[in-house]
């Protein structure tokens, strides 16, 4: 194998194993950022003046 | 249940002021590195001359070598954060252990790739049990180590300890690797300090530039990893206060 294709591969290891992993990364962050948003809005929704209140305590 | 409220002694969280700092300081910091990484890839093809012994597959040794540079500085942080997150208990020690041993794997990764590739054109071999790779490889063990028990840990926090304990071990390697071409001499050329030589000045530049391009890219693929880990353990304490039946928290 000739050092001009050997010098093209090293390169295109190197940029597929940065690629690779700043996809991952980016796909791991919205996917937490996309649960992160139902999981507040749920959470706020649980607290709007329309949900019922909570009940009141037991009277003696 | 993951996240910091499912331990025995919660750990101090991360704040709003530095999730913020970092969505401010990610993206220039990320331009910064690009323009450095291009920059030091322009060098590398107009301005670094071919070698005259190994030609062009000498050109792997600029980034071969920051990467080291960049696996090296990794691990070190790692092992400090560990160390302080085994001191501590802080969360942010240990979510920032978790990012450094995530980008020291990668740029090990990258240095476990491309050196063979070049040890191929250089050496007609693609590996060579000398002293150097031997030890590199035995870090690249440690690191992988390191990234499965995290993940575990995600699910097992009492895992976080024994994560960080071998983050301390990778340290131990360190000086092993460095030192190996000297004490044990092995194939593996040392072409900077002593020893070193052959080095003209725009190979010395090139090389530079390359040290600093690859040190800011780690540092934002660190921050970015470090955004990623501190979502993580938000959604996780989310999930542990969520109601039962909650969707969300399901």
């Amino acid at each position: 194998m000739s050092a001009e294709v050997l010098t093209v591969a090293a390169y295109a290891a190197l940029w597929l194993v940065l690629t690779g992993y700043v996809v991952r990364l980016a796909r791991r962050q919205a996917r937490l950022e996309a649960d992160l948003r139902a999981l507040r809005t749920s959470q706020e929704s649980s607290r709007t003046p329309s949900s019922p209140p909570p009940a009141p305590a037991a009277r003696p | 249940m993951p996240g910091a409220a499912a331990r025995g002694a919660v750990p101090r969280g991360c704040g709003l002021t530095e999730r913020i700092a970092l969505e401010r300081w990610i993206p220039r910091l990320a331009a910064v590195a690009g323009v450095a990484v291009v920059a030091t890839v322009g060098l590398i093809w107009r301005y670094a001359p071919v070698e005259a012994v190994t030609g062009l597959s000498q050109k792997i040794f600029y980034f071969h070598v920051p990467s080291a540079w960049a696996m090296y500085a990794a691990t070190g942080l790692c092992a400090v954060a560990s160390t302080v997150y085994l001191v501590t208990n802080g969360e942010r020690a240990e979510a920032l252990a978790a990012a450094a041993g995530s980008v020291a794997l990668l740029f090990c990764t990258v240095v476990l790739v491309t050196g063979p590739i070049w040890a191929r054109a250089a050496w007609n071999v693609w590996w060579r049990w000398e002293p150097r790779l031997t030890t590199v490889l035995v870090l690249g063990f440690l690191l992988a180590g390191h990234a499965v028990l995290r993940r575990a840990a995600e699910r097992t926090p009492r895992l976080s300890r024994f994560a960080a304990a071998l983050a301390i071990l990778a340290l131990i390697d360190l000086p092993i690797i460095h030192l190996a071409v000297r004490k044990w001499r092995g194939n593996h050329p040392t072409v900077l300090g002593a020893g070193g030589g052959g080095v003209t000045t725009e190979m010395a530049v090139t090389l530079g530039v390359a040290l600093v391009a690859f040190t800011l890219l780690a540092f934002v693929l660190l921050l970015l990893r470090y955004r990623l880990e501190t979502a993580r353990r938000e959604l996780a304490r989310r999930l542990a206060v969520a109601p039962p039946g909650n969707p969300g928290g399901t």
